[in-house]
């Protein structure tokens, strides 16, 4: 009891995971004063030539969840453990005297090497925890005791008990192999596996591979990290652990019960290799721990989840002093000094600003002169922040808005004025874009945010780019070309474009493997292991990032500017971007599976990744450590969604249910349980009222997010499952269910006018 | 080749060691010791399986739900190996089951049949996979789906097979959830509560849209036109369109109410176009017909069995009409009998009814034609169970309509009888008749008019039999 307990005091940081190129480059502090004319690429529209980028200072220290004071021991532990990895490269191929003279020059002592980055003989040091003399058949017996001990305890302990049964069983089962008792194992692992939870049938497949010692100590185990974890015999450190959360009766139920029974067996095991969460309170029913079970290991601390997170959203910069030429009757109202309505920051309060306004002070010579100190206004005007979570503008540096990011800014508000309030009493009108001919083929489907392009991705290494207006695709002039256009005339944009080069559809090449992701302000990512950064004006690959040793699941741009973006892939790693930068800004390490899904938060100032390990976390991209752990899928994520008001997190994946979570405390709100298959996609309509989700299940799902989130909004600490709830479901809030003819939807994108656009491959039978 | 040993639990199944040994031996390596093989064979069932659960992870990320061969060659490329060469297929590897050995094995085993070379370069060039492109089309308008090919019937087969056998479900789904409709019927009881009919719900009448009325109108106008190849486009709309559902009880209405008129103008052209509605509409896959059965039976048992069908029946072919008509009620049948509604035995009553037609006349002798090609479609039992009894009367009624001394349209169709009887009794009464059994019983037993044309077909039936097998060539040796 005071062990477990005492476990809670002090948490270290999970994800120390340190990342060989991480600590081997020198901290990123480099600081970019403009972009290259490479720039010119980086948005999708025909943007100027001198895009200019604020310098981000960014420090290089990852996974760190201690802040500033820790920094500097950190960056030389750092340094420690690449010394370390090149002392035990040099040990491997026998080179003595150069191991001698490095260890000399760094001065390290035998005790520093102990401490080093586990290799495999440290992984079977590990392991050998797991030797014991005990009699194999016991074993058996002992967790057949367990189960019906728990079987027949009461309602109100019963679920909460039972969580221990799937770590326990896998330690066991590891154990009894580890110790070769082989056959044991397998009649273990055969009367039990059954009794499982459903949700642990992929676990299961993948624990029976283990059936040899060998097994345990190679490197492809897919159990590594739980069969790794033990107790260090530290209190407090829980890395690595599976975690159980128990209210404290629950807790010493069963602890009583192991010390009458004298299951020395499972006593070990609680102790050394599961870690108790303990809280006062009620003790959980059924729903509220299974809601939330599901994880590789186990549920979320309540401290990984105690950080403050700032989800509210930046404020949206002036736009008055945008000038539009080619609207010059709106143009006008839009163009009024922003010094004399200092207060207008949300898009609603403009918008009724510019429609008020129609009496401003136009005048386009005097604007021109304004345009420096406007600039300049607007950047002071933001420190007065009203949305009382949001992070200060200067947390996280973000690019400043070019003319023509304004420009398009103002587009889009205009388009927003036209378009339909939707609700659940009006729901959107559906464009579905049928693939032909890509039936198991099509990998990602991508739309730019103002919907005019469709960009598909294909195992076959390609992406296809649709224009879906009249307007044709079409390329930059040549070099020569170009030098001889007036750079001062007004139809330049124009006159740059090729038009013998027009095309409605354009392929592009250059991945050598299956393309996982796309993502307008274009760029992508692939099973080759690269990022690609495609320029939708000369319609070639501009830069490759080269960052991830292992396929990319999965990549995706800030929405701020274009210019940071963030990616996922198979190495269990998340990797923030810059592209300007070679190499990533930021690892976030923690998840214990593949990162299968990344976006990010409307602010910028956070991304959020789900995992194959059933967990969605968040990770503050100015400290890099995982400020928020939600546990409750039961099979990898695939999609992540952000609110408009970025308090809410909506995930999904291949167990076909739809999570909605708090960001105020990581609490589900609530879970949408229709579809049948893989969820690959979810949108929010343009003012966040309709959630739309879609999949393998040939059919697209509306849902009323005010509904959902009605009882959850009001309250101050966030969403939380009451310990006696029925059953957790928002399956109530669908307002719309709309099948295909076998064809699955792989993306959903609305429109500025709210007009919901929808695609997917048509499934030949 | 896998093996799946379905005695063992699945997780633990291995390969068997004497493929490891087979294996070895093949890359040179004779003495491999029972121990040895039986590692490699663990650490092999080990990676294969690590190899296949990251497969998996391509798979989903390929976002389909079957698993390729470049899902598990990627695998081997994350973790630096050689991927299989060779192995490219677009779709999932036949397995198929086998038992072999004396053991009771279930093997799994690729099947892969040997290809002619020559065959193959002779053949055609496969179609090209066709260029990646895209359609648009409205899934949804403002929250409704628009019946367009497009999309999916708005009512699923299941849908409408479950409001056929329930009908009350559709009101317990408007009980369960509320919606504006019925909030608008409660408003108008409490509204008229005092008048007391008003309370119950009037029959709802249901309002085609503009567009299914003149689709309805174009359907029925070309379908019994003159033009035949708008009526083609048009039986090929009507068994392939994926959202007649709300339109179906009135095109069966058509039909019904058409065949009821054309029967009686004896009109034989427009009662075969009915008859190609019904088997259009019957054709169709999304649609269930079961709820308006009691509009097409009828009909199509009037065409089976009418005493007259056209105006000259000496002249015309109203037989190919009772055979077309037969065919589509063996498959109403097939389709849609059940213990229930007993569909099957009930027309097989009145097909046995029709078949003792007592009356003299010889129209009759059209209705006998009828009610055996409709028993005879509904296969061999029925036959025998209802026909074969019957011979006696029915050579005594052909013999007598055949005589020299009937009317030239009589005989006719005592010989349509005649043929008929003999194409489903033949091949009914093959296999179990006795060919050693004497005359003398046939008679008995078929009739005498009867019974020396039916054994005279019964041999020569065998005889062409026996004469297909001897053409076969006899299986070689291997």
């Amino acid at each position: 009891m005071e062990s477990n307990s005492m476990k809670l005091e002090d948490g270290k940081p999970q994800d120390m995971e340190i990342d060989p190129i991480q600590s081997s480059q020198s901290p990123y502090s480099s600081s970019f004063s403009t972009m290259s004319t490479a720039g010119i690429g980086f948005s999708n529209n025909q943007s100027d030539t001198n895009g200019s980028v604020s310098s981000p200072v960014v420090n290089g220290s990852t996974g760190s969840r201690s802040g500033e004071a820790t920094k500097a021991p950190e960056a030389s532990l750092a340094d420690k453990n690449t010394l370390l990895a090149v002392l035990s490269f040099l040990k491997k191929h026998n080179l003595k005297d150069t191991e001698n003279i490095l260890k000399q020059e760094a001065m390290l002592s035998e005790a520093d090497m102990k401490g080093g980055i586990p290799s495999d003989t440290d992984v079977q040091s590990v392991l050998l925890s797991y030797a014991s003399d005990e009699n194999p058949d016991e074993y058996t017996d002992a967790y057949s005791q367990l189960k019906t001990f728990i079987d027949s305890s009461l309602d109100s302990y019963k679920y909460e008990v039972g969580q221990i049964l799937w770590p326990v069983f896998v330690h066991m089962y590891l154990e009894l192999v580890y110790n070769e008792h082989e056959t044991q194992a397998q009649t273990f692992f055969i009367r039990f596996s059954k009794m499982q939870e459903t949700f642990h049938e992929a676990d299961l497949v993948s624990l029976g591979s283990i059936m040899k010692k060998a097994h345990l100590v190679n490197s492809e185990n897919p159990f590594r990290p739980l069969s790794l974890g033990i107790s260090s015999g530290k209190p407090g450190s829980s890395s690595g652990l599976y975690v159980v959360r128990m209210s404290r009766e629950a807790l010493s139920l069963l602890k009583r019960f192991l010390q009458e029974k004298r299951l020395k067996l499972i006593q070990n095991i609680v102790q050394d290799r599961i870690f108790v969460d303990v809280y006062d309170g009620m003790p959980r029913g059924k729903a509220a721990v299974q809601a939330v079970a599901g994880h590789l290991m186990g549920e979320a601390l309540r401290q990984d989840n105690k950080a403050k997170v700032y989800y509210g959203l930046l404020r949206e910069p002036d736009l008055q002093n945008v000038h539009m030429d080619e609207d010059d009757e709106e143009g006008g109202g839009e163009s009024q000094n922003p010094s004399s309505n200092p207060t207008s920051a949300t898009p609603s309060a403009q918008k009724t600003d510019s429609s008020q306004s129609a009496q401003g002070t136009p005048g386009a010579s005097s604007d021109k002169s304004k345009k420096k100190k406007n600039k300049k206004d607007w950047l002071m005007s933001k420190k007065g922040k009203n949305d009382p979570n949001a992070p200060p503008i200067n947390r996280m540096p973000l690019p400043e808005l070019r003319d023509i990011d304004k420009i398009e800014k103002a587009k889009a508000l205009r388009e927003a004025g036209k378009r339909v309030p939707l609700g659940p009493e009006r729901l959107p009108s559906i464009c579905f874009y049928t693939i032909l001919n890509g039936d198991q083929q099509v990998t990602c489907i991508k739309w730019s945010e103002d919907g005019t392009l469709m960009a598909v991705g294909f195992a076959s290494s390609s992406i296809k780019i649709w224009s879906l207006t009249p307007t044709k695709l079409k390329k930059l002039k040549g070099a020569s070309d170009l030098a001889e256009i007036e750079r001062e005339s007004d139809d330049v944009l124009v006159r740059m474009m090729d038009d013998r080069t027009a095309e409605t559809t354009r392929t592009l090449r250059g991945h050598s493997g299956p393309v996982y992701s796309i993502d307008f302000s274009p760029d992508n990512s692939s099973e080759d292991a690269t990022i690609r950064l495609w320029s939708l004006l000369t319609w070639t690959c501009i830069v490759v990032y080269k960052g991830h040793l292992f396929p990319v699941w999965k990549v995706v741009f800030s929405p701020h500017g274009g210019y940071y973006f963030a990616s996922a892939g198979h190495e269990r790693s998340a990797r923030l971007w810059a592209t300007d930068n070679y190499q990533p800004l930021r690892v976030f390490a923690g998840h214990f599976s593949d990162v299968t899904a990344i976006i990010f938060h409307p602010n910028s100032n956070y991304v959020a990744t789900g995992s194959a390990d059933r967990s969605v976390r968040l990770w503050d991209c100015v400290s890099g450590s995982c400020v928020r752990l939600m546990t409750g899928h039961k099979a990898t994520v695939h999609t992540l969604a952000f609110s408009n008001d970025g308090r809410f997190l909506v995930s999904s994946g291949s167990d076909s249910k739809i999570l909605i979570w708090d960001l105020a405390n990581g609490g589900l709100v609530t879970i949408l349980g229709q579809h049948t298959e893989c969820v690959y996609t979810l949108a929010f309509s343009r003012e966040g009222t309709i959630l739309a989700s879609g999949g393998l299940d040939y059919a697209i799902r509306l849902w009323d997010f005010n509904k959902l989130i009605e009882d959850v909004i009001s309250e101050e600490g966030g969403a939380t499952i009451s310990p006696d709830s029925k059953k957790v479901s928002g399956d109530h809030s669908q307002v719309g269910a709309y099948h295909t003819k076998s064809t699955s939807v792989f993306g959903l994108h609305f429109t500025r006018r709210n007009i919901l656009l929808a695609s997917g491959p048509y499934q030949q039978s | 080749v896998k093996q799946s040993n379905s005695n063992d639990s699945p997780p633990f199944n291995t390969l068997p060691s004497e493929l490891v040994r087979v294996i070895a031996a093949n890359n040179g390596v004779d003495s491999i010791d029972e121990e040895a093989a039986n590692y490699v064979a663990e650490d092999v069932v080990f990676r294969l399986k690590n190899l296949i659960l990251d497969g998996l992870k391509f798979m989903e990320h390929g976002r389909r739900k079957k698993l390729h061969c470049s899902d598990t060659d990627n695998a081997l490329r994350v973790r630096n190996m050689e991927p299989i060469q060779g192995l490219m297929s677009r779709s999932l590897l036949p397995f198929r089951h086998t038992s072999g050995g004396g053991r009771e094995l279930s093997w799994m085993v690729a099947d892969d049949a040997a290809q002619d070379i020559t065959e193959l370069t002779l053949s055609a060039i496969p179609k090209a996979y066709g260029e990646p492109s895209f359609r648009a089309h409205w899934l949804a308008i403002e929250g409704m789906q628009p019946a367009v090919p497009e999309n999916p019937p708005p009512y699923s087969k299941a849908d409408q097979r479950e409001d056929s056998v329930d009908p009350a479900r559709k009101l317990m789904q408007d009980l369960e959830a509320p919606k504006k409709s019925s909030v608008v019927y409660i408003n108008k009881t409490l509204k008229s509560f005092t008048v007391e009919h008003d309370v119950y719900r009037q029959l709802a009448t249901h309002e085609p849209s503009v567009e299914q009325q003149l689709y309805y109108k174009e359907i029925t106008e070309a379908c019994v036109g003159s033009d035949e190849s708008r009526r083609t486009e048009a039986l090929l709309s009507l068994s392939t369109d994926p959202g007649l559902y709300d339109i179906v009880p009135r095109l069966t209405t058509f039909i019904a109410e058409g065949v009821r008129v054309n029967v009686i103008q004896k009109n034989l052209a427009l009662l075969i176009y009915l008859m190609r509605m019904v088997k259009a509409l019957l054709e169709n896959q999304t649609l269930n017909l079961e709820k308006y059965l009691h509009d097409i039976i009828p009909s199509v048992a009037t065409c089976i069995v009418s005493k007259q069908l056209c105006v000259r029946p000496e002249v015309d072919n109203h037989w190919a009409l009772r055979d077309f008509a037969a065919r589509l009620m063996a498959q109403v049948c097939r389709n849609f009998t059940s213990s229930s509604n007993n569909i099957q035995t009930r027309m097989t009553r009145i097909f046995s009814k029709a078949l003792m037609s007592n009356t003299a006349d010889d129209m009759s002798l059209a209705s006998v034609y009828g009610a055996i090609t409709g028993l005879g479609e509904l296969g061999p039992e029925v036959v025998t169970a209802f026909i074969i009894p019957k011979l006696k009367y029915i050579g005594e009624r052909i013999s007598h309509s055949s005589g020299p001394d009937r009317p030239l349209g009589e005989r006719k169709s005592a010989s349509q009888v005649k043929e008929m009887v003999m194409k489903h009794v033949t091949p009914a009464l093959k296999d179990t008749w006795n060919l050693q059994e004497n005359l003398d019983k046939a008679q008995e037993q078929f009739g005498e008019y009867l019974a020396p044309l039916i054994i005279m077909s019964i041999v020569q039936s065998k005889a062409q039999e026996a004469k297909k097998v001897s053409e076969i060539p006899a299986p070689q040796s291997p």
